[in-house]
């Protein structure tokens, strides 16, 4: 029926080394992108290195809300939601993958009379989710590269295209979202840049 | 100042037609020359009519009229145009033509300006006489010399 | 919560004072307008070189500065100057139109007489008798302000006097009359408002509401910018029913951390004092606690903060306190007060690397539902430390280790401490399509028990150790597939997991903080069946599980995601927890998942869990969203848990014209025939106004009675809200209300707060 095993997971050749770029360089899920692609190949490049392809972590978000309540009113059910938001351009700026937001999310119980163990369940399930991110962010990179691949330098998508993913790696429940980018600006300007004077926004 | 009519006038001109006899009117060319006291005037033509001996009126054009004076009250006034009739006994001056009057106050420019030096009284624009632009300089920048260039007279007419 | 920016996209383009063609750029700003050169032009000039008139189309600039009008005289030595005739005034915070305007430039002051006006930053607009100008402030007389089109006035504010600082971006109007159509609304002496959205101290937007609970509940937030990188709000509220609260917000931002502190402080709540009797009945009724009972002074206390220390090491508190456990119940009027049974603290110092990940942190539990004891909390975790470490030897081996050292402690409960020490080898052999994981590992577990768990369970010092082997493995098949005309990679994955772990007796062991994991898809990959080290399941059992996927080769989107997994017991596992049923030898519930984009618009999710065994279903989701023009969106949801709930839950913003859209939420528990909430609600945006019209039915209490609400909430555009913050409410209560919510919806009970410039990269998170 088609199905052939997949050869290696290929990065256009003129890609060249990958700069991989965070806003908090710092966080764990940019030092498991970086080893998982070294793994699969590419070669990273020092992060001032210029005119070299850019993997972009614009942002990741952390959410974990009652789905469902008891007939008390008392949360029964949460789910713990993982987003990060990622693009990668080729060294001359264009778009090999348009800047897009994964969303994962899984349900867990934690039934006020038997609350124990919640946190630990919910970190297990964090760790997870950040391995499958790490999976999901590569299996996008590599879905393009094939096509760019197969019809020579491929076709940059239209920068800022409006169009919504979603992706689930076998998460345990759907995920609601096709996930709605923040709606950037059709500029190259990511909008992710640091403020220089830190100033927090009045609360109402 | 007032008191330039009572100083001699030296004219200066490459070609005079004209006797400056009493009653007369007198023409000069090929760049002229006239100072009165503080008044100084240059421009390519000129013609003074003279009545019982004594300058009453100059009409100078050509291009384009540079007339420099020191007005009663001691600050210097350059003016430009392509055409001026100075009435030297009701010190009244018409200037027309790309007017431009510098002064340490400011500036003021236009196509047609009546100016009473005398009485410092101004007239200018009205019926087609197109724009009339002044600038005035902030008060620290009035001390110095009213070197400030004139914006270019950008020709929006009406 | 993070207001969302206000939204002038249903104003008209043009201006109530429309920009003037002939103006200039302005140049440099109020305080140096006196050092720049003044230029008049016009038809003609009369008058005096030193006193001009100008008449015909006047034009004057100076800096910033713009008039024009039809008769100018203006005195150079004085500054003085008279405008006459239809005047135009621009300047870089203000335009307007007059009759006539008199002043002096040296000075920069000006008297301008029947003016219609309009602020450059912000849309207000507004007449005035006369207006006094002085560099940047501006006095009006007479005067009426409004963000409204001069033709669409839905509100206005028509005052004595109304002071205006362009610079400082205030407004103060006197003896001030607001009408909201054409009816008087209120009367204030004196009502300061912002004329832009410059961060700086003042009053912010006041709240209004009323409640069969509050009475007439007024809040005030007065705002103080200390510092750019440090503020502070505080938030006086006079309650009719209950008294005076006190609420304040100090929050700080530094190169290497930055916090935000909370309290808010009412003292001798009469809502207390009130249902004392009722309480106290209703609780000896069900024998609830009487130490759960509302307290007098009610208050709360909440910290949440990060702070740099050295490398990838940092700190991080999360602590909260409340008064008593009906704090968030009685101070919030909607159901999110309600679901929360407990709130969390918790405060430590983690670090990571590229191969580990630590962390010495403490963590403790308040009560926050009066119907449970103490006893229903989890121990606290004081302290808790921990070490995960994972690193490659060479191409083919990585070792590791996963170690975790905890002391729990609880007030009614037993408590001791623990040591848990899991060193494993694993080979990690990859190829393109291919990869296989044999693990081996050692789970070492032991105890200091205090003399009550002692005695219950025979030694103080128990222990447990086994090996733990596994094997993960699976394949990679792919093919193009072209649908609609799109190219799709199509993905095929198989995977097994193989986990064998001894039998060991555990009855000896304690549970601190031990309960089944919640069986998913997740679960059908870890080698423990627990969520802590008090148990550790033993087994003999395969997964077999396979995976497929469409990705949108143009983007990389995921368009179809679907899974399906079940475990394979060959043994019985005899591990259990009080409660639970050992699992036999067979076959563990079916797992399937699924998510399918349809478009861009629209995306569906399911999972589903089938019990071969008893032939039942176990978890039933249905999960469906669209969404609709830019903030439109409906969510229809359906949940079933076996023996725990079966929910429907369906909301939605429909925009019906740009100014109208309707929102709604119908929350149904079928199990318990209960509406859990339901809301209706009807919104009215114009270009200046907003009108919100919410109908709200929850859940108030425990005992499951419903409460109804009406909330109106007016929001006058760039004057302020004056409602309850309904907007935030539905937030939670529809997914994705506001776009930029659309990953998660706020107030997210992660760590790190949600505004965009910061990343919360750590998910320690309160339930």
């Amino acid at each position: 029926c088609g199905f052939h095993l997949r050869d290696a997971l290929l990065l256009p050749p003129d890609l060249g080394p990958i700069r991989l770029v965070a806003r908090n360089p710092d966080s764990a899920l940019a030092l498991a992108l970086g080893q998982a692609l070294e793994r699969a190949g590419a070669t990273m490049a020092a992060d001032d290195a210029t005119d070299v392809a850019t993997l972009n972590l614009v942002g990741e978000r952390w959410g974990n809300t009652p789905i469902s309540v008891d007939q008390f009113g008392r949360a029964q059910e949460f789910t713990l939601r993982y987003a990060a938001i990622f693009s990668l351009r080729r060294a001359d700026g264009s778009d090999l993958v348009p800047q897009q937001a994964i969303e994962l999310s899984r349900d867990y119980i934690s039934v006020p009379t038997r609350s124990e163990g919640t946190d630990d369940e919910r970190e297990i399930l964090s760790r997870e989710m950040r391995r499958d991110m790490v999976a999901s962010i590569l299996r996008r990179i590599d879905a393009v590269s094939r096509m760019s691949q197969a019809q020579g330098v491929g076709p940059a998508a239209p920068a800022g295209a409006e169009a919504a993913g979603l992706d689930s790696a076998g998460s345990e429940s759907a995920t609601t979202a096709p996930v709605e980018p923040p709606a950037t600006a059709p500029t190259v300007e990511t909008p992710a840049t640091a403020e220089p004077e830190p100033a927090p926004v009045p609360a109402p | 100042r007032t008191a330039d009519r009572r100083q001699p006038m030296d004219i200066e001109a490459g070609h005079q037609v004209g006797t400056f006899s009493a009653d007369s009117t007198n023409t000069l060319s090929g760049g002229v020359h006239i100072t009165q006291g503080s008044l100084d005037i240059t421009s390519s033509t000129a013609r003074i009519t003279m009545v019982d001996s004594e300058p009453t009126r100059a009409v100078f054009s050509g291009g384009p009229v540079v007339l420099k004076q020191v007005m009663d009250d001691g600050t210097p006034m350059t003016a430009r145009a392509n055409g001026v009739d100075y009435n030297l006994r009701t010190e009244v001056v018409v200037f027309t033509g790309d007017v431009q009057i510098q002064q340490p106050r400011g500036s003021m420019s236009g196509q047609r300006v009546v100016y009473n030096l005398k009485s410092g009284s101004v007239e200018s624009g009205g019926e087609g006489g197109g724009r009339v632009k002044m600038r005035i300089l902030p008060r620290n920048a009035q001390a110095a010399p009213a070197a400030a260039s004139m914006p270019p007279d950008d020709k929006d007419g009406e | 919560a993070e207001d969302r920016p206000e939204d002038w996209r249903l104003c008209p383009i043009q201006d109530a004072v429309p920009a003037f063609a002939d103006a200039q750029q302005p140049v440099g700003s109020a305080e140096t307008r006196t050092e720049q050169p003044t230029d008049i032009e016009g038809d003609q000039l009369a008058g005096t070189e030193a006193r001009p008139e100008f008449e015909g189309n006047v034009a004057l600039r100076r800096g910033d500065q713009f008039l024009g009008t039809n008769k100018l005289t203006f005195d150079s030595d004085t500054g003085h100057y008279l405008a006459d005739g239809s005047v135009r005034y621009q300047d870089s915070g203000m335009r307007l139109v007059a009759d006539s305007a008199e002043g002096n430039q040296n000075t920069d002051t000006h008297n301008i007489q029947d003016v219609r006006y309009q602020l450059v930053s912000r849309r207000g607009n507004g007449g005035a008798e006369h207006i006094e100008m002085h560099g940047s402030q501006g006095a009006l007389y007479g005067a009426t302000y409004s963000t409204c089109p001069p033709d669409d006035r839905n509100w206005e504010l028509r005052a004595q006097r109304i002071d205006i600082d362009t610079d400082a971006g205030t407004g103060v109007a006197r003896n001030a009359i607001l009408r909201v159509g054409k009816v008087p609304v209120l009367y204030v002496p004196w009502f300061p408002f912002p004329i832009d959205n410059r961060r700086r101290s003042g009053l912010l937007y006041p709240r209004i509401s009323l409640s069969g609970r509050n009475g007439f509940d007024y809040r005030q937030p007065i705002y103080f910018n200390l510092a750019p990188n440090y503020d502070a709000t505080l938030t006086p509220r006079l309650m009719t029913q209950r008294g005076f609260q006190l609420g304040a917000q100090f929050r700080y931002l530094t190169e290497t951390g930055r916090g935000t502190l909370d309290f808010d402080y009412l003292p001798s709540d009469k809502l207390t004092e009130r249902e004392r009797d009722e309480e106290t009945a209703e609780f000896l009724a069900n024998g609830y606690s009487l130490d759960n009972r509302r307290s007098e002074n009610r208050g709360h206390f909440r910290f949440t903060g990060q702070q740099d220390l050295f490398g990838s090491w940092e700190a991080r508190a999360n602590l909260n306190w409340i008064s008593d456990p009906r704090y968030l119940e009685d101070f919030s009027n909607n159901i999110d007060g309600l679901s929360p049974y407990s709130v969390r603290s918790d405060i430590g110092v983690y670090g990571h690397g590229l191969y580990w990940d630590a962390g010495v942190m403490a963590s403790h539990q308040q009560l926050a539902d009066y119907t449970l004891r103490e006893r229903a909390l989890p121990h606290d975790r004081l302290p808790r430390a921990y070490v995960r470490w994972e690193q490659p030897f060479g191409r083919w081996l990585t070792a590791g280790l996963d170690a975790e050292a905890v002391r729990f402690y609880h007030p009614d409960k037993a408590s001791g401490s623990r040591m848990d020490f899991k060193p494993f080898i694993s080979m990690p052999l990859a190829g393109a399509s291919w990869f296989m994981t044999p693990k081996l590992a050692w789970r070492y577990t032991g105890y200091r028990l205090d003399d009550e768990l002692t005695a219950r369970l025979g030694d103080d010092a128990p222990d447990r150790s086994l090996p733990i082997a596994s094997l993960d493995a699976g394949l990679f098949f792919d093919r193009e597939a072209s649908i609609g005309g799109e190219s799709y990679l199509h993905t095929l994955e198989p995977r097994l997991f193989y986990l064998r772990v001894p039998y060991r007796d555990q009855s000896g062991l304690p549970l601190f903080d031990t309960r089944p994991m919640t069986f998913s898809w997740g679960q059908l990959f870890r080698d423990n069946r627990y969520t802590g080290a008090d148990r550790q399941t033993d087994a003999n059992q395969l997964t077999l599980a396979v995976s497929t996927r469409l990705l949108r080769q143009s983007d990389g989107r995921e368009k179809l995601s679907a899974s399906l997994g079940q475990i394979r017991y060959f043994d019985e596992s005899r591990v259990t927890v009080p409660g639970e049923v050992a699992v036999e030898r067979g076959k563990s519930a079916w797992v399937a998942d699924t998510s399918y984009a349809i478009n861009d618009r629209w995306s569906i999710g399911a999972s589903y869990q089938w019990d071969p065994k008893f032939r039942r279903k176990d978890l039933a989701s249905v999960r469906t969203r669209y969404l609709i023009g830019d903030d439109g969106i409906v969510n229809l949801g359906y949940r079933y848990r076996r023996n725990l709930l079966e929910q429907v839950d369906f909301n939605f913003l429909y925009p019906l014209t740009p100014a109208w859209s309707m929102v709604g939420r119908y929350y149904y528990s079928l199990r318990d025939r209960q509406l859990l909430e339901g809301i209706a609600g009807l919104q009215w945006d114009s270009c200046c106004m907003a009108v919100r019209l919410v109908g709200r039915r929850y859940l108030r209490n425990r005992e499951g009675e419903l409460n109804n609400s009406i909330q109106l909430e007016i929001e006058l555009k760039g004057l302020g809200s004056a409602g309850p913050d309904t907007e935030g409410r539905l937030r939670r209560a529809i997914l994705g209300y506001y776009r930029e919510d659309l990953y998660l919806v706020p107030p997210s009970q992660a760590s790190g707060n949600d505004d965009d410039d910061q990343d919360d990269t750590s998910p320690d998170l309160m339930p």
